[in-house]
């Protein structure tokens, strides 16, 4: 998995929200994405999935540039801002729904995903009714879930107690050792560091030194 | 695409807001029925009392051609009916698009299917739930209806009926009245269709289901109350919805061509510009 962002633009209303951007990312690796609120992190990461289409520039991933050749990544997984679900359903149906779109997992994978986060998924609770932090675990979970090439997470560790999280890494490590491409935007910088290969400082839509 | 339209479709049918709406249409339904066999008892109890010693008294029965809720005129029940047939059709499913674009689901789906997928199976079944609303609840009336009254054949002269002679099929309701109303329920299933598909184009300019769905009921009734100012009021929905036909002039070809206006303005705003748009 090689992701290309050549000379990325994205004005939003006359403002420059990322500002020429031009970045390779290879799989196999973690990125850490960091940089204050606004900098330009989350944009970067839908702009990646083809939920935005840059103002100039393109995004090339394994050769295809996206919005031309795809109209989003072939393989991957994503949490962005907070996890939406169905919520008359539970954590097991509603990964069933989503994988159907696409993966087509057994049941007993998606059992096996959803132990992998620390949910049950045996709970006939229904979605409306999880934590915050169930709720991120069930995020997670549809992210990882058909090991995607390519990951991205934004703010993961949001409202997860110390076991989900140590979770959470254990699951970024295998994506990375089966060579997984994994983006992640954090704002806990120890987190960061230690998930992450590199970490790309985003500052005002540009990336810094 | 399979899959999109799959999972959308189960969506729809797992939904409380489908049940919602089937069941204010049923009450109506039912609302309707009783008031029909009040009415016919009290006919029958008048006629008994009273029909020998009036000159000229007549009897003629209530039929299933003036007591279903498409073919009566002045009870409520088809009056509130018709009126709200645009929020009825769109209430199951039409909101679906505000709350995906609201909760952040869209994006869920946007990642794992095409966005010409995405965006069309969400017409089709929108389409599909305004269709299938109104045609359980026509359906019902007739259906129940005919468990009761008599299916005469409706005769002109008896002034008992309230479609014209004159109006669109008006000759086929007096000759072939089951094929009049069948046809007609078609009619009122594809414009129902065209109701959620013209709600789910206003979802492209809100996140709110309310306005959405309250949104286009009050274009339809802008609408019609314009149309009336001009006398123009065969080119409303709202009035050519019922197969009674409250305006004269009204025909086929109108009927088809502001549907394809409808269904034209709401498939090139939804399925072709909003699925061009960023999602955030």
């Amino acid at each position: 998995m090689i992701l290309e962002l050549q000379n990325v633009t994205k004005t939003i209303k006359g403002v420059t929200i990322l500002d020429n951007i031009t970045l390779t990312m290879q799989g196999g690796k973690v990125y850490g994405f960091q940089g204050k609120n606004g900098s330009g992190k989350t944009m970067l990461m839908r702009l990646i999935c083809g939920l935005i289409k840059p103002t100039s520039g393109q995004v090339v991933i394994n050769g295809e540039i996206l919005g031309k050749d795809i109209s989003f990544p072939r393989s991957v997984g994503v949490l962005i801002e907070n996890p939406s679900f169905l919520p008359e359903y539970t954590a097991f149906k509603n990964l069933k729904l989503l994988s159907d779109l696409q993966d087509h997992l057994s049941d007993d994978e998606l059992k096996a995903v959803l132990s992998n986060v620390g949910l049950d998924p045996e709970d006939k609770r229904k979605y409306r009714s999880f934590s915050l932090g169930m709720k991120q675990k069930l995020g997670i979970a549809a992210a990882v879930m058909g090991e995607p090439e390519l990951v991205i997470l934004d703010e993961p560790i949001n409202a997860v107690d110390d076991a989900g999280v140590e979770n959470i890494r254990m699951i970024l490590s295998k994506l990375k050792e089966s060579g997984s491409l994994i983006i992640v935007a954090c704002h806990d910088r120890e987190e960061l560091e230690l998930i992450s290969d590199e970490i790309l400082k985003i500052d005002a839509g540009r990336i810094v030194p | 695409m399979k899959a999109a339209l799959k999972l959308e479709l189960r969506r729809l049918f797992s939904s409380k807001e489908l049940y919602i709406a089937l069941a204010i249409g049923l009450a109506l339904v039912v609302w309707l029925f009783v008031h029909e066999i009040a009415e016919s008892v009290r006919f029958a109890e008048e006629f008994a009392l009273y029909g020998d010693k009036v000159s000229g008294y007549l009897y003629y029965p209530k039929t299933v051609f003036n007591s279903c809720i498409e073919l009566e005129y002045d009870a409520l029940p088809p009056i509130l009916l018709y009126l709200l047939f645009p929020i009825i059709a769109a209430f199951p499913y039409a909101s679906t698009y505000c709350k995906d674009k609201k909760t952040g689901y869209l994006k869920n789906l946007l990642v794992r299917i095409d966005r010409r997928d995405c965006y069309l199976s969400k017409y089709i079944v929108s389409f599909l739930s305004g269709f299938l609303v109104s045609g359980v609840i026509l359906l019902s009336s007739l259906l129940l209806t005919m468990l009761v009254f008599p299916m005469l054949t409706p005769e002109a002269v008896t002034q008992n009926y309230y479609v014209q002679s004159g109006n669109m099929w008006g000759e086929l309701f007096y000759t072939m009245p089951m094929i009049y109303t069948l046809l007609y329920i078609l009619v009122d299933m594809l414009w129902c269709g065209c109701m959620a598909s013209f709600a789910l184009l206003l979802s492209m300019f809100t996140r709110s289901a309310f306005l959405a769905v309250t949104g286009s009921f009050i274009a339809f009734e802008v609408l019609d109350y314009v149309l009336s100012l001009f006398s123009l009021s065969q080119f409303s929905p709202i009035t050519f919805l019922r197969p009674i036909q409250t305006a004269g002039g009204i025909s086929l070809g109108i009927i088809l061509t502001v549907f394809i206006l409808f269904m034209a303005a709401s498939f090139v705003g939804f399925y072709f510009l909003e699925r061009k748009k960023d999602v955030f």
